[in-house]
């Protein structure tokens, strides 16, 4: 037991405490809580929208129980969203492996330890999201004593749900990966269908947000999550009491999770052996060869980490994806998309804000450069010692998430235009505004991995999901809107709806600039002040 | 071909790692440097290949500073670290591309040295397999074919020997001697001291961040071996800091 408790510790620390590089415990600490607590906010923030529309809905049919159910399947399903990378960077790619594996102790609570660690984490996310469905229900159905100690219980079992589910597909994706030749590519297929579920779930959620008072969205809310057998048993004991609703609830939590933790410690040094095994092959014949460009040699050497590391591309290129995706789908969808906004009167002059909030939400929420400093890792040194002034190697990488935001704008944001049926002049803005946004998130995030560069990490994992600067650039974005909108609603009135679009364009232009000329300056003076 | 003029540094945390540090590196000579753990060998070789800045003294590469004209002084270097982690996404291949085009070799001559380390060193068969499947020995090759198709005038090799297997650290000695041949310098740190004795001309002994000792081997080892000499050397040190104490 011992031994299992230490594990579990070095496991959690090694989650909870790699947001920053600095060696000083108690910076690290402070930033593995700042992160927690950004994350437990955004969660809070989620858990509250969702919890306070869907009780209006819900209560007028005497159904506000439904919601318990509805944001238990959010909690899973944001648990799942976060737990599945992490599963496969830290269970199976950790690079603490071979140490873990050679000590006194079995693979199970090796393996337990790092499951439970995910689990920890989620429990702090599920508590989050629950927490506001909780309170909403109570205040609509009236204060219950025993609803808190069943609370409680479901906060602590639920997240064992998604840490499994995690295992499991971060296992597969993982085990897809070894077999196969082109791994990267088949890798972000499969990240791409992943996201595009989850997103479809997501927006299937809002849309039946917005039918509002229709009776008939109990009945199909109802069967969009009968399925769901644990949530509905959670739902009845929280709301019941129902001691055989509760008991078959934890069950149908702990006994999967136990039972694929226990059967992938029988297999776990067969897996590892397996993905640590990279065949090389000895039949390699030098062919003609080729010189090029310094500046061309880092940039080919960017889009290759990008595009052979898939939970790079999907952490940092999924705003571009879901731009590009998004604009497609609304030029192909148009005459639908014109018959309902024909059906809500007002709603066409509202597109373009529409637009604007979607074209800055995708653009700003990701960024290669945020990360790619980080990336680098103990091979800086390669860039160190290459006789390459350091602006060609900021401007490889800055170009490298060009790469991906610009054509994803140029793209994405006239067909999204035609789809939404907006002229000429309004398509001019929003391709400027999404070039703006490419530039801020490519200065920026580099700016911001200089300023909090984490070299140290045990894999890329971490640094994509986990390090502040990202973290930064992520919730930053959510500002930076927040900011435009301000904007926006000052200027709505003398300038009109287009006039007053375009201050947040010019603010995050000027933000960019400043971040172009910071990373000009001290940013060459931070890089060569890196130590990996 | 390495000038090194009252270098130190000291870390944030207020460590000096190298205090006052002088010596020369002439053309053809392979020198060595040699300490005890944590004396300060890698952060002279990291600060001299440019990738550890440094606030006193100076470094001078072919006459070039390392701190104000960075890309002329690494033009004509080539470090290699004690571990040297490579990209794992490259292939090798890719990877020796990528260096040859970050130090402008031209096509031809890239093609015709990669033929030449790859054959000595038997990794060219591999070098189309991405570097994340390569043991520890096949990345050290990879870095030190890396390092010899640039024909550095200053090899900076820190620890070059271990992970090499026998044949090829013989190979390696001998490349070393063909660089000093045709007119480069090569400096580095090592452990085994009965190599540096027989493969150095000059030996330089660091100890806790100071210079203790320096010169032509002969001079250095006197009657005796390195070995003799760095473990009185160490027993000296040790014997000093109780004094202080």
């Amino acid at each position: 037991m011992k031994k299992f408790l230490a594990l579990l510790r070095v496991s959690f620390r090694g989650i909870l405490f790699s947001a920053n590089p600095s060696s000083k415990a108690k910076k690290k600490s402070a930033s593995g809580i700042g992160f927690l607590a950004l994350m437990s906010l955004l969660m809070l923030y989620i858990g509250g929208v969702y919890s306070f529309s869907f009780a209006q809905i819900f209560s007028i049919f005497g159904r506000t129980d439904l919601i318990l159910t509805l944001l238990g399947l959010i909690a899973v399903s944001m648990c799942f969203l976060f737990g599945v990378i992490s599963a496969s960077g830290f269970v199976f790619g950790g690079k603490d492996n071979d140490i873990l594996l050679a000590m006194p102790v079995g693979t199970f609570p090796i393996l337990l330890s790092k499951v439970l660690s995910l689990y920890l984490e989620n429990i702090v996310f599920t508590l989050f999201i629950l927490l506001p469905a909780g309170g909403v229900y109570l205040y609509f159905t009236g204060f219950s004593v025993l609803f808190i100690p069943i609370f409680l219980l479901c906060v602590l079992f639920l997240p064992l749900l998604p840490s499994a589910l995690s295992l499991l597909l971060g296992f597969l994706f993982t085990y897809i990966q070894s077999k196969v030749r082109h791994k990267a590519l088949i890798n972000n297929l499969l990240y791409l269908v992943f996201f595009a579920a989850i997103f479809a779930l997501s927006f299937g959620l809002s849309g039946s947000m917005a039918s509002g008072g229709d009776p008939s969205i109990i009945g199909t809310f109802e069967g969009a999550t009968g399925w769901a057998l644990p949530l509905v048993w959670m739902t009845q004991a929280l709301t019941t009491h129902s001691v055989v609703s509760l008991v078959l609830f934890l069950l149908s939590c702990a006994a999967p999770f136990f039972f694929l933790v226990w059967v992938f410690s029988l297999f776990y040094k067969k897996i590892l052996t397996r993905l640590v095994s990279v065949q090389v092959r000895h039949d390699y014949k030098l062919q003609q060869m080729r010189g090029g460009k310094p500046f061309a040699a880092l940039y080919k050497k960017e889009l290759r980490r990008l595009f052979g590391t898939p939970i790079y591309l999907m952490n940092s290129g999924i705003g571009a994806l879901m731009l590009l995706g998004g604009g497609i789908y609304a030029f192909v969808a148009k005459g639908k998309i014109a018959s309902a906004l024909a059906d809500l009167p007002g709603a066409s002059s509202g597109m373009l804000v529409a637009g604007a909030a979607v074209v800055a939400f995708c653009i700003l929420v990701s960024s290669t450069t945020s990360s790619s400093i980080s990336l680098e890792g103990n091979r800086l040194w390669i860039l160190r010692e290459a006789p390459v002034p350091v602006e060609t190697i900021f401007a490889a990488k800055i170009m490298t998430n060009c790469t991906l935001m610009v054509p994803a704008v140029l793209i994405g944001v006239p067909f999204g235009a035609a789809g939404l049926g907006l002229g000429l002049a309004d398509t001019v803005l929003l391709l400027v505004l999404g070039l703006s946004c490419a530039m801020l998130t490519s200065f920026g995030g580099l700016f911001l991995n200089l300023m909090w560069p984490k070299l140290d990490a045990v894999n890329d994992t971490v640094v994509l999901k986990r390090s502040m600067s990202v973290m930064i650039l992520t919730f930053g974005s959510f500002g930076l809107i927040a900011a435009g909108a301000g904007l926006f609603y000052l200027l709505v009135g003398p300038l009109g709806m287009q006039g007053a679009l375009w201050a947040p364009t010019l603010l995050y232009a000027v933000l960019a600039f400043v971040f172009f000329l910071l990373v000009r300056g001290p940013g060459k003076r931070m890089f060569r002040g890196l130590i990996s | 071909m390495l000038e090194i003029r009252h270098f130190s540094k000291t870390y944030s945390s207020g460590k000096r790692a190298v205090d006052d540090l002088s010596l020369t590196v002439e053309t053809g000579s392979i020198y060595g440097f040699i300490g005890h753990n944590g004396a300060g060998k890698t952060t002279t070789l990291r600060s001299l290949a440019g990738i550890l800045d440094f606030e006193e003294g100076d470094i001078l590469i072919d006459g070039h500073s390392i701190r104000t004209e960075p890309v002329a002084a690494k033009q004509v270097t080539a470090f290699i670290p004690d571990n040297p982690d490579l990209y794992d996404f490259l292939t090798g291949i890719a990877y020796l591309n990528f260096i040859a085009d970050l130090y402008a070799i031209p096509a031809e001559k890239r093609q015709t040295l990669i033929s030449k380390y790859g054959d000595a060193f038997e990794l060219t068969g591999a070098l189309g397999s991405p570097v994340a499947g390569y043991s520890h020995g096949m990345k050290q090759k990879l870095a030190l074919i890396s390092a010899l198709i640039r024909e550095p005038k200053l090899l900076v090799l820190d620890e070059p020997f271990v992970g090499l297997d026998p044949v090829a650290s013989h190979i390696l000695k001998e490349y070393l001697h063909e660089l000093c041949n045709n007119g480069a310098a090569v400096f580095f740190s090592t452990h085994v001291l009965e190599v540096a004795q027989k493969l150095c001309d000059h030996i330089a002994i660091i100890r806790d961040g100071h210079l203790v000792e320096c010169g032509k081997t002969e001079d250095v080892v006197g009657n005796s071996s390195l070995e003799e000499v760095f473990l009185e050397l160490a027993r000296q040190g040790g014997e000093a800091t109780e004094a202080v104490q």
